[in-house]
């Protein structure tokens, strides 16, 4: 877990401070730009395909990564 | 997988326009984010058409480049190809109106593909396929002026498209080419032009633009892109269909040459090169200041990376070509450019 929240801040290229709890879409500089990283980080780290319409629920960062895991 | 045989690229011109718009110029980007758009997507400016320059018209300058630089006549071309999304008119075709441009002669076979991005890969396919019928030199020319189809106020548009055409002689001779096809088309409008054809006629009401949620503005008579949705199909499909086709062809990823991507953007090549554990040096990002060109990106990395007119050539006998896009689709080839003249590329 401690990994995803890492790699979100790296493709976000910030040190805000992210938690299990953090709402994806509540980040700051959350964009169209953003959307298209973590998908390509999702694919390369997790070996997992999201589309659009899972990217846009209102997930917390924990229950996203547990989705990609169990996806 | 597609095979043909008895085939020879002999050339290969591109041009792109002189007029270039840089990102920091794109209406409506937060300047302090645009360092951030450069860098993830690679993108620093495009290469914009004369407002009175029609993409075969660099198609034709490409063509004389290409026609003089190898030494042939154009009596001696059998058939012009032109594969394009931003043809002179609907009708007629504009490789007819080509062919008296380019002096060839009347009884040439001469005929339009409405392709985008792939369109280099099947381009080369149909002229590959008319070597293989018997045919011994074919002209393929391929780009777009896709600026002509975006709204200046359309962020996610206006700062991904570039304008470039190409120029490409394909001719009877010993290599084999492969190929490899596939498309998805419950997804085509995730990159269209919803509004002009058949289906839906321009009106005053396709003509008037509308703002997206993100603040994008784009009439239905200009290119609509869904970058996310493209993004989970360039991911899902690329690498996995380039897996199967190196399979198809038992070749490993250390035996090719070069990797000739679609220069779509850096997010997707690094993506593609990590799950194929291909070499960066041999999966190169090399359109940051022209964007992505449709059915030119392919010949534009090979002029500006890899040209040889100047007398100094890289080794590349064992190319694999993939493009991908509008369709949506994916498309692969395996050829050789050992013998093929690259030119760079001209600014008109």
């Amino acid at each position: 877990m401690e990994e995803f929240l890492e790699n979100i801040r790296d493709l976000l290229d910030t040190d805000m401070n992210l938690t299990g709890e953090t709402h994806l879409h509540e980040i700051e500089d959350w964009d169209s730009l953003a959307t298209v990283s973590f998908l390509a980080m999702v694919n390369v780290e997790y070996d997992k395909v999201l589309d659009k319409t899972e990217i846009k629920r209102d997930w917390t960062l924990k229950e996203l990564y547990e989705y990609i895991i169990e996806k | 997988m597609l095979k043909l045989s008895g085939i020879k690229l002999t050339g290969i011109a591109s041009v792109a326009p002189k007029q270039i718009l840089r990102m920091e110029e794109i209406a409506g980007f937060d300047p302090m984010g645009i360092d951030k758009v450069i860098d993830a997507m690679g993108f620093s400016s495009f290469h914009i058409a004369d407002e009175d320059m029609t993409t075969s018209d660099y198609c034709v300058a490409a063509s004389q480049r290409l026609i003089k630089h190898l030494c042939v006549t154009s009596e001696s071309i059998d058939a012009i190809i032109f594969v394009s999304q931003t043809p002179d008119y609907f009708m007629p075709s504009t490789s007819i109106i080509m062919q008296s441009r380019l002096g060839l002669r009347d009884d040439v076979l001469a005929f339009d593909i409405n392709q985008g991005c792939p369109g280099f890969i099947y381009g080369i396919f149909h002229a590959a396929s008319l070597i293989h019928s018997g045919l011994n030199r074919v002209l393929l020319c391929v780009g777009d002026t896709a600026s002509k189809m975006i709204n200046p106020l359309d962020r996610s548009a206006r700062a991904f498209f570039g304008d470039a055409a190409a120029a490409i002689m394909i001719e009877s001779g010993t290599n084999d080419f492969s190929f490899s096809f596939f498309a998805d088309s419950s997804q085509y409008d995730a990159l269209m032009i919803p509004a002009g054809g058949m289906r839906k006629r321009f009106s005053v009401e396709t003509m008037t633009p509308h703002e997206d949620e993100n603040g994008n503005q784009r009439s239905e008579s200009q290119i609509h892109m869904k970058g996310a949705e493209l993004t989970s199909f360039y991911l899902k499909n690329v690498a996995p269909r380039l897996k199967t086709f190196l399979s198809e062809l038992d070749v490993t990823v250390d035996e090719v040459d070069l990797f000739a991507m679609h220069q779509v953007n850096k997010i997707i090549l690094n993506a593609v090169a990590r799950k194929l554990k291909i070499p960066a040096e041999k999966i190169p990002f090399a359109a940051g200041e022209f964007g992505c060109t449709s059915s030119a990106s392919l010949p534009l990395l090979l002029s500006t990376n890899y040209s040889n007119d100047n007398g100094e050539g890289r080794h590349l006998e064992r190319v694999i070509l993939c493009s991908f896009g509008v369709g949506l689709s994916v498309v692969s080839a395996y050829v050789s450019l050992e013998d093929t003249l690259i030119m760079g590329c001209d600014e008109i």
